[in-house]
């Protein structure tokens, strides 16, 4: 429009908008002086004035629709409206609080709860890294095809190198190795958790640091002063988060390196607290132990970054060709059948756990479709209820637009108060999350909201609210306004069709919340499968911890005896322990392994794979091992060094079948590898021990050895000690004990079996329980939430026919059972149908259950069960109300 | 709204704004005035005539005034403005293009 005539309009919109008291009483005089004047005309023809009057009305048409009009012409009408539709749509949520909290809390679950499973599968699973490009990172290994299983995802630095330069289809390729070195400051010890870097891992992670610089080129060349950089959890745990750390010094393993950076929170690669640099073209150590020696590794992990548009197995057959290449180099490394593999990065972290997600999001997708459709019948419901207010204002002269924007502005405030407690709920839950134990997420993932998903749920729901929000609207808009005024106050007959939509509605909450009922029942199964789960030993009262010895001092064997067999005695006498042993690792941890054993007399074709350990006298009873046959390790066995085992079991009858073990030959393979150990060493089997479960349930058993802890002098050393109470306390005392032998012999990461077992075997199926168990809850919540709905609804529909029956000399006990046969009618169909649905669907569940059938005859009898039970609450409560219907009072009402 | 039946959309606006170029009505008059002119052809219900009024004030063609009428009593007078006078020159030269194509259209001959 020209700027001329907004000159003009923009004056009265605004006299509209802020004098509307003045121009409503303008209206009314203008109005009454028309009426008046027509009334006289007609008074002049002869006619009677009362007559008159009412014939100059008539012509007027309505002089309140009128008035509307001449309001509506004034443009600016909708402002007040709408204030007056919020002010009314409030006191109407209001004055039906039940409807509206259940409503409220309905959108709020299905809002919340679906943010909090996508933001989790989407910050955890789909993108849980900072690092550059980290869809195209793929972890290298080498996979044995003849025992079918991943051989090793270590490497050789040399070999890393020549992936990273011979490849065609790599960016390029990273590699970092543990290295813990001793952290000296103030008079005390710590050992850190460091990590190795190649000089070109910066740029490839590309994470820039929060302070100083990250790792160059030039750190690695030969000469170059040693530098440290800090992971952002060391910094703030040993500088408080200093900035002045940049540029002093560092002593690890007694050597200064100076700190010229700090990585940001979220960099939290291999969980290390420092990183150092290493250079490419290192001379390679001769050995394990030699490489500890020079503060370096033996073996690296390797990551690489594909080029863009190359896929996962074209890059594992361009790697195939240069491990080939690399197998006479180091023909020991390779398995003899093989094939390279490029494992994107999330799986590789993320494993099994995203599967348990994905099923997840399938369940929260289902919560969300009964969240939404109780919303809707909810909805239908109270709208249904209110037809006859609806009509009313239609005669009264409500336009259909006017009716249909306050309807709208209704269902937007409901849609708006359940996003607000969706929203809350969301990030409630996501905070909370951090609480739940085993969520299986890279440690880098930042658990934050997922925006887009939360719209996406806000949007949704807001669809649902308006559109169920509107449809009775237009039903009862276009009705006949003369027959619903002469009908009761809610329309029996017009009330029918949308109960046959409610029905529908009801009918499928609860097929899919017995669904999820079904789902939730095989996790309580398997996870109640898995507390009897049996690790073939008390872990009760077990402690374990490392022990870490300082650099040559303790390289021979003696020296470690003598240390031990100071200790030991001194731990055995503290108060509430009941043993002590050493070990190399975790027992159920799979500790050294040897791919390969030789047995005169047991040729075989395949490797014959056994975990192995080197253990004290004591360890056996420590434990809790039941001997099968022959004896244990004496201490004269230890002491002597002897060449005896004692083996499993498992590993008797997997090698021997039925021939005696007692008495034969052993020889681990693998020791002929390694320079530290000792070359062709047969060991006789002197007993037979009950079996150890392995931590990965997942993994059979392997078959298990024991030897003397002194056969080798390699590498440091674990002790293992029972209590009769909980052991942490004991963490103290243990430590004086050693420092008390030797203070520059460090204990090490102490924990108890109990904790191990929990984060190894129970975390992910108790984090499935929990998960699955509450969307099912909520699921069953809302569908009985449904039920009870539709069933009050049809009480009070039914409200005049029950008291015609009850006048009519019906029995009273006879109503309350019309109703529960409805609702059961309902409940039934619903189960029949989610039976149906989890029978066919079931099997998606196989790998996420233990010890638990997917058919499982007591979830699939008990569920139902339930189901009922709960369902008949909600169909107990309106047919009690339909029994206490006052005849009188319900022909009145008509 | 209810529009007479036999106005041709948007003429009715013309017509106020032709009646009100004269000179400055209230409403009642303005009602009177349509029918004498027309010889009761054009019956504007006195219904659909305030909300249009209403409208032709709020687009800044006409605008109001409290006056006193010959019998001694308050009414609102319309009077045409500078804007409202365009808008008729306007409505008044499509109409007559209207008009003329239409009665050529009614005049020709059956074949």
């Amino acid at each position: 429009m020209r700027p001329e005539h907004w000159l003009y309009t923009i004056p009265l919109r605004l006299r509209s908008l802020l004098s509307r008291r003045r121009m409503d009483e303008e209206l009314d005089e203008e109005l009454r002086y028309h009426v008046d004047r027509k009334t006289e005309e007609y008074i002049a023809k002869g006619m009677a004035p009362p007559e008159a009057r009412r014939a100059a009305l008539l012509e007027m048409g309505g002089v309140e629709k009128r008035k509307e009009e001449c309001r509506d012409a004034r443009r600016v009408n909708w402002l007040p409206d709408l204030l007056q539709d919020l002010r009314y749509g409030l006191r109407v949520l209001r004055k039906s609080p039940g409807f509206t909290s259940v409503a409220v809390l309905a959108l709020a679950l299905g809002i919340g709860f679906s943010s909090i499973v996508f933001s989790i599968f989407y910050n955890g699973i789909l993108n849980p890294f900072p690092y550059r490009d980290a869809r195209r990172l793929s972890v290298i290994g080498v996979f044995d095809t003849q025992q079918n299983r991943r051989f090793r995802e270590v490497y050789h630095l040399n070999e890393v190198a020549a992936f990273r330069e011979r490849s065609r289809t790599l960016d390029d390729v990273v590699a970092y190795a543990e290295w813990n070195p001793v952290y000296l400051h103030q008079n005390t010890s710590e050992q850190l958790h460091g990590c190795f870097l190649t000089p070109n891992a910066m740029d490839f992670w590309g994470v820039p640091p929060v302070l100083g610089r990250g790792i160059v080129e030039q750190d690695a060349r030969p000469g170059a002063p040693p530098v440290v950089v800090l992971s952002y959890a060391f910094w703030k745990r040993a500088f408080n988060g200093d900035r002045i750390v940049l540029g002093t010094m560092l002593t690890l393993n007694k050597q200064p390196y100076t700190i010229v950076g700090v990585m940001p929170r979220r960099f939290l690669l291999f969980g290390a607290d420092i990183y150092v640099p290493i250079a490419w073209d290192r001379p390679e150590p001769a050995s394990y132990a030699a490489a500890l020696d020079k503060n370096d590794a033996m073996y690296f992990f390797a990551t690489a970054r594909l080029k863009s548009h190359v896929n996962r197995e074209t890059a594992a057959a361009d790697l195939q060709v240069i491990a080939k290449q690399l197998v006479s180099l180091y023909p020991r490394e390779y398995p003899d059948h093989f094939k390279m593999t490029a494992r994107g990065m999330n799986e590789v972290i993320v494993g099994d756990f995203k599967q348990t997600l994905t099923l997840l999001i399938a369940a929260v997708v289902l919560l969300l479709l009964i969240s939404s459709s109780n919303v809707a019948s909810l909805l239908l419901t109270h709208h249904t209820a209110r037809s006859r207010e609806i009509v009313l204002r239609t005669a009264l002269g409500a336009s259909r637009g006017r009716l249909i924007r306050q309807l709208l502005v209704e269902s937007l405030l409901l849609g708006l108060a359940g996003c607000v407690a969706g929203c809350l709920l969301a990030s409630a839950g996501l905070w909370a999350l951090r609480f739940v134990p085993g969520v299986g997420v890279p440690g880098e993932a930042d658990m934050s909201l997922n925006v887009p998903v939360l719209f996406f749920a806000i949007a949704l729901s807001l669809l649902t609210t308006l559109l169920f929000g509107l449809s009775p609207t237009l039903l009862a808009v276009k009705r006949d306004i003369r027959s619903n005024l002469q009908g009761s106050g809610v329309n029996v007959r017009a009330g029918r069709g949308g109960v046959r939509v409610r029905a529908g509605l009801v009918i499928g909450q609860a097929a899919l919340s017995m669904l999820l009922l079904v789902f939730a029942g095989l996790m309580i199964r398997s996870f109640l499968a898995l507390s009897n789960f049996d690790p073939g030993m008390n872990t009760q009262g077990l402690l374990h911890a490392m022990i870490h010895f300082p650099t040559h001092q303790y390289d021979s064997i003696d020296a470690k005896r003598a240390f031990f067999d100071q200790t030991l005695p001194r731990i055995s006498s503290l108060p509430g322990v009941t043993g002590t042993a050493v070990s190399f690792w975790f027992p159920l941890m799979g500790g050294p392994r040897s791919e390969d054993v030789t047995i005169p007399g047991k040729p075989h074709d395949k490797h014959w794979t056994t975990d192995l350990d080197g253990v004290s006298e004591d360890y056996f009873s420590t434990i809790g091992f039941r001997l099968l046959r022959g004896r244990l390790l004496s201490a004269a066995d230890v002491a002597g060094a002897r060449r005896v085992a004692v083996v499993s079991n498992k590993l008797a009858q997997s090698f021997f079948g039925d021939d005696d073990p007692l008495g034969r030959q052993i020889k681990f393979n693998d020791f002929d590898q390694m320079p530290e150990l000792p070359h062709d060493a047969y060991f006789e089997i002197v007993g037979v021990v009950s079996d150890l479960k392995s931590f990965n349930l997942q993994e059979p058993m392997l078959p298990q050895a024991y030897i003397p802890y002194t056969f080798a002098s390699l590498q440091d050393r674990s002790i293992l000690v029972r209590s009769v109470t909980n052991p942490l306390p004991l963490v103290n005392s243990l430590r004086q004990v050693i420092s008390g032998v030797d203070s520059n012999v460090l204990l090490m990461r102490p924990q108890t079996l109990d904790d191990l077992l929990q984060r190894f075997v129970y975390s992910e199926p108790k984090f499935r329980l929990v998960s699955f168990s509450v969307c099912a809850g909520i699921g069953l919540a809302l569908a009985l939430i449904g039920l009870f709905g539709i069933l009050s609804y049809s009480v009070i529909l039914q409200t005049h026919e029950i008291g015609v029956r009850m006048a009519l000399g019906a029995q009273p006990g006879r109503i309350p059972t019309l109703i529960l046969g409805k609702g059961l009618l309902f409940v039934g169909s619903g189960i029949v149908l989610g039976l149906l649905v989890a029978f066919l669907s079931v099997r998606i569940l196989k790998s996420e259950l233990w010890g638990v059938s997917t058919f499982d005859p007591w979830t699939l009898l008990l569920a139902p069960i339930a189901f009922l039970c709960v369902a008949f609450i909600a169909c107990y409560v309106p047919a009690r109300r339909a029994m206490r219907v006052d005849p009188m009072v319900a022909l009145r009402c008509e | 709204m209810s529009k007479p039946s036999d106005l041709v959309q948007g003429t009715l606006d013309m017509l106020l704004l032709k009646i009100l170029a004269l000179e400055p009505l209230n409403g009642f008059a303005v009602s009177e005035r349509l029918r004498q002119i027309s010889e009761d052809v054009l019956q504007v219900s006195d219904g659909s005539l305030y909300p249009a009024l209403h409208k032709l004030e709020q687009e800044g063609w006409i605008s109001a005034e409290w006056k006193t009428t010959d019998n001694n009593r308050r009414a609102k007078f319309y009077s045409l403005t500078r804007l409202g006078r365009r808008q008729l020159e306007k409505e008044a030269e499509n109409w007559g293009r209207l008009s003329t194509a239409i009665s050529r259209v009614v005049r020709l001959k059956e074949a």
